[in-house]
């Protein structure tokens, strides 16, 4: 008889494992435990045994009983804590996030990277007077060289300074600072500035640049094209390929424009480059010493660089955006692509 | 500017590829914007800075091609024996600083027809149009040479002809068929009888050149650079002439070109030469010696080129180059380099040839300054404002009168010289750009706008600009946006590390209704309910919330943080359900809710708002949540409820509200 017992416990446990739902649970509990469980048989049979065999059939059919029960308790317990599955494939919830604009985040990005080198970011005004934005700087207030810096002039009286204007260019930053601080200078100012273009996809009559310069007693070109060269690797990748190439800047002496190798194409000629393999990015050179005068830092003691770049034109090259407008449109579904960064 | 590569070996041999040439001068500073083939020809086309008005001719252009080839230039001067006295027309200058020099040349008999193709080619090429020989030979010279030139027929003036001022009102007919009113500001070539010629910029109708001329008037003149640029943006227009003389042109050419020009015409229009005029005389121009000190030189570049490529790259360009001592140099730059007037500029002329790109690269050590400004500050309030959930935007800060007008904005700063009339004024509110980006995505069915921007308002402060940074916050389309933006606030005071805010109510226009939230006088900023009719006239159909306020406050009264020890003893909290009454807001319960509860009271929240049939009508149900906690024991709920009990009862005594 024990090793019937033995085998009706071996199916039980089988089966109990084998179970998927809980109501199968319920019916093996009536099957193997219940009232006309198969196991009373033996207990009735017990009856008719010897009595040393009575001891031991009896402790057998104990054994089953708890373990039997145990095993159901267990799979039960298994079944209260999955019963209820999750269902994981819902879609997920709109999370509203919040974001930079592009502009800030480009903008913030190439700050961020000369800070790391000791350049400071100060923030300039964007009304100016003709002496900061033109006179200090070299372009006279009628020549050929103030062509490229159309302005916006603002209706107020004229004073000892010119006329009231929106800033062409973030340059008049450099005579601002040189008039407040001494050297060693290395600043680096972000902004708007304001041309009166009409406005078609690559025109705005509002845009950001990013003006950067260093004045100290021994800054050379070979600076200048360290941390330029140094700006572009973090910005665009290590191997970014830069030119400097000779320009005409009334504010620096000698002056360059910086191409970059097109990273589009990789330098093979597309249509972003026009074919040329190269992207212009910035125009820079070595400060002018008549500027320097007009900031009142002697020339003959100090010398330095200055820079100057597109802050729109970078982010729309590096995330290939096509159309200057989307910049200022703020449609949410253009902001909302810059959320991760 | 475009040349070509053959109309530049007439004066040199560069010896390399076109290709190579167009790369060759960009990486010299001349650069070239397209290369392209034209017949048997390339064409290259260049930009021309602004400095270098010697590169407005093929002369000029084939210098520098020589430089940077290390080939010699060769130019041919025309032949000059004396000639007679002009006595056909009597030629003088009446206003001799706009014009120190006018030549005139009579050339009789000539037959005007078309130029012979190669003469056609070459200036086609260059992107000259056609017009019949005389007048394209003064075309070719002037590209040539780089001075403008311009041919009268003589049969067509009448009398004297003069170099003078117009006067005010004077018509012009040009040879463009436009007619222009002139002023003071224009210099013009005139007989007894009519304007011949804007000077410098171009000539009239009347004494054109056609094909039944047959004597003509060549003139060649120096006018001021300033003069012509006032003169042709006067009158509205620009030319190839008045390009280059406003940039400059070369004295000692002037001469040279009217005389090259003569000698082709007699050899392509046939005709004879009749006596020349030589009103004024040809300003000297002189260059400057100029020392370099080699140490200094190196010092600001940052690399060594040696002394004798240094004077070999001179000397390619024009500079006379004297030796003066092992460490220094004395160089005179070329009278058409009259752009070179100090070392630096001669420093830039030997590092461009040289190669900017074989300069070395280094970086200079920095002591970075730690001192935190404005660009901080926002760049923290930027990052703050992302961490609430708001997006943010940026807009023009130039608006026009009527929108301001739209939202009540009497204030403004207007622009003299705007672009167009939409954009005529600097914004005095943030709230322009705002409306307009609103109405912008809602068109475009995004309707839950949650928007922030940082940026400076423009006001009149005693006749100059106050710029004054900003923020502003935008909200619509949210769940509660009055409670959402006032949360966001909640949070920047927090932000700000303020305590005890006052918000009071104030009234704007353009909004209808709206709190100013200050700390000890100073204002944080304001926000409020953008009116219906300024939500209509942007065609926004729904609740616009809006905050604005002036960061340089923020900056100056945030505080920073310090930790502060917290409870940890359990709180509690107990519902009160009310029924606020038609005319009462909120803050008549608040400051009897905040003393009642003490010393308990930690914080109070309102978890509904309900209005509807249980009410009667204007009422509005209200659940407030207290939470009640000890900074010293576990509260029971004995405690509690009889401190929450006292609570109802003082708020059922407020006159007008129903404890339910």
């Amino acid at each position: 008889m024990e090793s019937e017992i033995k085998a009706l416990q071996q199916k039980a446990e089988q089966e109990i494992k084998a179970v998927s739902a809980q109501a199968q649970l319920e019916d093996l509990r009536v099957r193997y435990l219940g009232r006309k469980a198969e196991i009373n048989r033996f207990f009735a049979a017990m009856k008719s045994l010897p009595r040393e065999e009575k001891g031991k059939t009896g402790k057998a059919l104990n054994l089953f009983k708890k373990k039997i029960s145990s095993l159901l308790e267990e799979k039960a317990e298994e079944f209260s804590t999955t019963e209820e599955k999750e269902d994981l494939t819902f879609p997920g919830l709109k999370i509203d996030t919040g974001s930079k604009h592009i502009l800030s985040h480009v903008s913030e990005e190439i700050s961020s990277i000369f800070e790391r080198i000791g350049f400071q970011v100060i923030a300039g005004k964007e009304v100016e007077d003709e002496w900061h934005n033109f006179t200090a700087l070299n372009i006279p207030l009628d020549h050929p060289s103030r062509d490229a810096f159309d302005t916006f002039y603002l209706d107020l009286e004229e004073k000892d300074k010119g006329k009231y204007l929106l800033r062409s260019h973030t340059s008049p930053s450099q005579i601002h600072v040189m008039e407040k601080k001494k050297p060693p200078l290395a600043v680096i100012s972000p902004g708007r500035v304001y041309r009166p273009d009409k406005v078609d996809a690559s025109h705005s009559f509002m845009f950001y640049q990013l003006e950067g310069f260093c004045v100290d007693k021994n800054i050379t070109f070979a600076h200048l094209k360290g941390v330029l060269l140094h700006f572009a690797r973090e910005f665009y990748g290590e191997d970014v390929v830069l030119r400097f190439r000779p320009h005409f800047f009334p504010f620096t002496e000698p002056s360059a424009e910086v191409d970059v190798g097109c990273m589009v194409c990789k330098q093979k000629g597309c249509s972003v480059c026009s074919g040329s393999g190269w992207l212009e990015v910035l125009g820079c050179g070595m400060i002018h010493p008549h500027v320097l005068e007009q900031g009142g830092i002697d020339p003959a003691q100090y010398q330095g660089f200055a820079f100057g770049l597109g802050v729109d034109r970078l982010a729309m090259l590096k995330y290939r955006i096509n159309d200057i407008r989307l910049l200022y449109e703020n449609d949410e579904r253009f902001l909302k692509q810059f959320n991760e960064i | 500017m475009k040349f070509s590569f053959e109309f530049i070996k007439e004066f040199c041999d560069p010896a390399v590829t076109p290709q190579d040439l167009a790369r060759r001068l960009t990486l010299a500073g001349m650069e070239v914007a397209s290369l392209h083939q034209e017949k048997k020809d390339w064409v290259f086309e260049i930009e021309v800075t602004a400095n270098r008005y010697d590169w407005l001719s093929i002369i000029g252009i084939s210098r520098e091609v020589a430089a940077v080839c290390g080939c010699k230039i060769k130019v041919d001067m025309p032949e000059q024996e004396d000639e007679e006295e002009l006595k056909e027309i009597r030629l003088s200058i009446a206003a001799s600083e706009d014009c120190p020099l006018y030549i005139g040349r009579y050339i009789k008999g000539v037959t005007v027809q078309d130029s012979p193709q190669e003469l056609k080619d070459k200036l086609s090429a260059c992107g000259i149009s056609l017009v019949n020989n005389v007048v394209d030979i003064t075309n070719y010279c002037m590209l040539k040479w780089g001075n403008p030139l311009h041919a009268f027929d003589a049969d067509k003036i009448e009398g004297e002809v003069r170099v003078r001022r117009a006067e005010e009102e004077e018509k012009f007919f040009g040879l463009d068929k436009k007619e222009r009113i002139l002023n003071r500001e224009n210099l013009v070539i005139a007989d007894d009888k009519k304007i011949l010629a804007l000077a410098g910029v171009m000539g009239a109708a009347n004494c054109e050149v056609d094909s039944k001329t047959e004597n003509i008037v060549l003139e060649a003149a120096l006018f001021s650079p300033l003069t012509v640029r006032r003169s042709r943006r006067s009158a509205g227009l620009e030319t190839d002439s008045s390009y280059r003389f406003e940039r400059r042109v070369l004295p000692e050419y002037v001469d040279v070109a009217s005389a090259a020009a003569r000698n082709m015409i007699l050899d392509l229009a046939g005709g004879r030469k009749s006596g020349k005029k030589v009103c004024g005389s040809i300003p000297r121009t002189k260059t400057e010696p100029i020392r370099i000190e080699l140490d200094h030189f190196y010092g600001y570049i940052g690399h060594e080129i040696a002394k004798k490529q240094i004077g070999e790259i001179l000397e390619h360009l024009g500079f006379k180059v004297k030796n003066i001592d092992a460490r220094a140099l004395e160089v005179t730059a070329p009278v058409f380099r009259l752009d070179i007037q100090r070392e630096v500029d001669v420093y830039e002329e030997i590092t461009r040839i040289y190669g900017y790109d074989n300069i070395p690269s280094a970086l200079p050590a920095l002591l970075p300054s730690v001192e935190k400004g404005l660009y901080q500050f926002q760049s923290q309030v930027r990052n703050f404002m992302v961490s609430l959930g708001l997006r943010e935007m940026i807009s023009f800060s130039i608006t026009s009168d009527e929108v301001l007008k739209k939202i009540g904005q009497e204030k403004f700063l207007p622009l003299s010289n705007p672009l167009r009339s939409q954009e005529n004024a600097l914004r005095p509110t943030l709230l322009t750009g705002a409306l307009d980006v609103v109405r912008h995505n809602l068109n475009q069915k995004a309707d839950r706008l949650k928007l922030f921007e940082l940026g400076s308002i423009y006001q009149n402060d005693n006749n100059s600009c106050r710029e004054t940074p900003m923020l502003s916050i935008t909200v619509s389309g949210v769940e509660r946006p009055a409670m959402y933006l006032r949360g966001l606030i909640e949070q920047i005071i927090d932000f700000l590390n303020l305590k005890d805010c006052l918000w009071q109510e104030i009234r704007v226009s353009g909004f209808s209704a709206v709190r100013e939230i200050s700390f000890q006088g100073k204002v944080l900023g304001k926000m409020g309910k953008v009116s219906a009719s300024v939500c209509r006239e942007w065609d926004i159909k729904q609740d616009l919330f809006f905050f604005q306020a002036d960061l340089s406050v923020w900056q100056e009264l945030r505080k920073e943080k310090k930790y502060q020890p917290f409870s940890r003893y359990p709180f509690v909290c107990r519902d009160i359900s009310l029924a606020l009454g038609r005319d009462m807001s909120f803050a008549d319960i608040e400051a009897r809710i905040r003393e009642k509860a003490q010393p308990w009271l930690r914080d109070l929240e309102v978890v509904d708002i309900y209005q509807g049939k249980k009410l009667s009508s204007g009422e509005k149900g209200l659940t407030v949540r207290v939470f009640y906690q000890s900074e010293e024991k576990t509260l029971t709920s004995q405690e509690v409820d009889s401190l929450h009990n006292s609570l109802r009862d003082s708020l059922a005594a407020i006159p007008g509200l129903t404890v339910r």
